[in-house]
């Protein structure tokens, strides 16, 4: 997989994806919704991808590339 | 000339379509979030409301049925329904009245609000035999909720007031579940808009690209066009007004110097004329790939249109590009194989140079293109631009732009040189000559224009012209009693032309001219174009009674191949075989020759260029009859050649 995504993307990805993640594990009686909780658990660990790969599928096809413009 | 850049990527596209995207999303969501949230708040206080109604009427009931309604069950009561260590009512209001007793409490509710709600409740004075009535209903006082609840019969009334929960715990519903949700379909709406985008914008930027393609490319050799170049040359900013552009093109800065090439394939008319335009075709297909071939990526290759080709080399100084010229040269030289023939197309190059010959784009290829014609003129393969052929330059460029009016305001006009009998010196007919009598360059000669003619694809235009002037001038001559044969020039391009023919027996029969006087003579033009097609329609001229002559006998490749197809009526030795003929045996050779075959094919000899009496007594010597030059006489206006054949006069007129 090439790296689609700069840092900053990539750091704000990761931030999102572990409270979401995290949300969708920990948050015990306060949503009382399977659905949402997986649908939140899908959407955290996209986002959980994009951190440890540097890479969005979105963004590849979309043919997004924000990696690139920070080292040209 | 349009921009390309019109045609360039449309960097707002994404972010609208996302934007869209979005918003749709956004909207969609607030209205499920509305509609869900008030829908949940209905049912809400619709079961609040129930709830309520029954605990009016338990507490009705138990006091109907206690027998006992000292104000202390009442509060024992309410205590037990209402305030129970695990259900516990935040806020309530109570009252119990009949015609003897009133019994309320209020339980954090405000005072004002209570009295306020009281005194709008539907609440009848008890009446013995009044129906039991229960009304009930929300009311919002001072944005508080209240749920209230009247039950009244002939005995009692009741009255419970409390706030509403389920508004609060909808709320609460709705934050966790719906917002959550919302943020899930924005992520799937932001999702759908980046690949729709995407999608979309491929496939818009691909239909751009083919068309952008379409308009910078040519379609046959694959090579950029002129309006390529244009923006090219824009973009490396040798117009000073378009630097906003440079960045946008190639980013390719702006070079401090370069070299322009202007390429005219030599014989590209003739293969294409010979062979058809699939095999000319495949030949400008062969060239272009040569000649890509041999510049490096730095150089760009144009087709400029026809069989003219541009190079743009950037960064090269004029030692550079006389190597390179020479380097295209023999490339163009270099055989190529159709219909099995091995052609050999050579080409003229005209080299400009920037900035050191000028600095605008556009100028820089009209003096490449001065530049090449002066190749092509010198036959010397290329020629670099220089001062000196400026001036010409600009002329060729004035006349190309006065052509159309030189045709429209007949500035062209037909001078006569007399073609005599080299015996006694009578006239036999005369040599009509085109003069184009321009408004500032003065009288010029066919030199000057022939070619510009030939260029701007006017040839056929000229032809009938000529014809039509001549046609006019045996009118006139005859109408004086002047019965002397005009020959005029054609070139084999007007005899491709296949409505001259209808046009000329036009002209005869309108003017009543016997076809004998007009005579034909075919210059070569150093060209050998389809040569059956030719002869086919010099041969309808022939049997329609107007006389064939064959110019320059000798120069041409062709001459015999016509000769020993028609049978022409003259054939003209050209003039440079009778320059000194009086001292060089081979030119004598050559004259004895064409007499010779003149004789067998039972054609007229005729001699151009005869400057002294000793060529023309030569020449009768060797048995030729007839000739023409500045011996007998200069081609001349008609105002000059008029008094001559009036008066029958005998050349020359010493």
């Amino acid at each position: 997989m090439k790296k689609n995504l700069n840092s900053l993307d990539r750091i704000i990805r990761g931030v999102v994806g572990i409270v979401f993640t995290g949300f969708a594990l920990f948050n015990g009686e306060y949503l009382q919704e399977p659905i949402l909780e997986v649908l939140l658990g899908v959407f955290g660990a996209l986002n959980l991808i994009s951190l440890f790969f540097g890479w969005c599928p979105v963004y590849h096809l979309a043919g997004i590339n924000t990696y690139k413009k920070k080292h040209d | 000339m349009p921009p390309i850049l019109e045609l360039q990527r449309d960097k707002s596209f994404r972010l609208k379509l996302m934007l869209v995207c979005l918003s749709v999303a956004l909207s969609v969501a607030t209205i499920y979030v509305v509609v869900s949230y008030r829908l949940a708040a209905d049912l809400g206080l619709k079961t609040e409301l129930d709830s309520l109604h029954r605990q009016a009427m338990f507490l009705h009931g138990e006091i109907l049925l206690s027998k006992n309604d000292s104000q202390q069950h009442l509060s024992e009561l309410v205590s037990l329904v209402y305030f129970s260590k695990h259900f516990s009512v935040p806020q309530l209001y109570i009252k119990v009245s009949n015609s003897d007793m009133k019994w309320s409490m209020n339980h954090n509710i405000d005072k004002e609000k209570i009295d306020y709600l009281i005194s709008k409740l539907p609440v009848y004075p008890i009446i013995t035999s009044h129906i039991a009535d229960m009304p009930n209903g929300v009311t919002e006082v001072d944005d508080v909720t209240l749920l209230w609840q009247v039950i009244q019969d002939d005995r009692y009334q009741i009255t419970i007031v409390k706030t509403s929960q389920s508004l609060d715990d909808t709320l609460k519903f709705v934050m966790q579940r719906l917002i959550i949700t919302s943020v899930i379909v924005f992520w799937l709406a932001a999702w759908l808009a980046l690949t729709l985008s995407s999608w979309m914008n491929k496939r818009v930027q691909n239909k751009n690209d083919a068309l952008a393609r379409l308009a910078t490319h040519d379609a046959l050799t694959g090579l950029p066009n002129r309006l390529y170049l244009t923006n090219l040359m824009q973009s490396i900013d040798l117009c000073p007004t378009s630097i906003d552009k440079k960045s946008d093109y190639h980013n390719m800065p702006a070079p401090k110097q370069g070299s322009l090439f202007v390429i005219d394939l030599d014989k590209f008319k003739e293969v294409n004329d010979t062979f058809g335009h699939a095999a000319g075709d495949s030949l400008l297909i062969d060239v272009a790939q040569k000649l890509q071939n041999a510049l490096n990526n730095t150089q760009t290759l144009v087709r400029l249109g026809g069989d003219e080709f541009i190079v743009w080399a950037p960064e090269m100084d004029i030692t550079d590009a006389k190597d390179l010229a020479q380097r295209l040269i023999e490339v163009c030289n270099e055989p190529v194989m159709i219909n099995k023939l091995s052609i050999n197309t050579g080409a003229s190059i005209g080299i400009s140079h920037y900035p050191s010959h000028t600095n605008n784009a556009e100028s820089l290829i009209t003096l490449a293109d001065v530049a090449m014609y002066e190749a092509k003129q010198k036959r010397s393969g290329w020629s670099l631009f220089s001062e000196r052929n400026t001036q010409r330059g600009h002329q060729r460029l004035r006349l190309r732009a006065d052509l159309e009016n030189a045709l429209t305001d007949n500035q062209i006009k037909l001078h006569y040189q007399p073609k005599v009998s080299l015996a006694d010196g009578q006239i036999i007919g005369v040599e009509g000559l085109a003069r184009w009598y321009h408004p500032t360059d003065g009288l010029l000669s066919p030199y000057h224009f022939i070619d510009l003619i030939e260029q701007s694809g006017r040839v056929q235009e000229f032809g009938r012209y000529i014809i039509l002037n001549a046609i006019e001038q045996l009118s006139q001559w005859q109408k004086q009693g002047i019965y002397t044969p005009i020959a005029i020039n054609l070139s084999p391009y007007n005899l491709l032309d296949p409505e001259l023919l209808d046009y000329t027996f036009t002209l005869l029969e309108k003017y009543a001219i016997n076809s004998s006087y007009l005579e034909i003579e075919l210059i070569e033009s150093s060209t050998s174009i389809n040569i059956d097609y030719i002869s086919c329609r010099l041969s309808d001229f022939k049997q329609a009674g107007i006389k064939l002559a064959i110019d320059d006998f000798g120069t041409g490749m062709s001459s015999l191949s016509y000769i020993s197809n028609l049978n022409v009526n003259h054939i003209k030795i050209d003039r440079s075989f009778i320059i000194d003929i009086e001292q060089d045996v081979k030119k004598q050779a050559v004259a004895a020759l064409a007499i010779s075959l003149a004789k067998t094919f039972d054609s007229k000899a005729i001699a151009e260029g005869v400057e002294n009496k000793a060529q023309a007594d030569l020449l009768i010597e060797m048995g030729c009859l007839y000739g023409q030059g500045y011996y007998f006489a200069k081609p001349m206006p008609v105002e000059e050649i008029e008094p001559l054949l009036l008066n029958n006069v005998f050349l020359p007129i010493s």
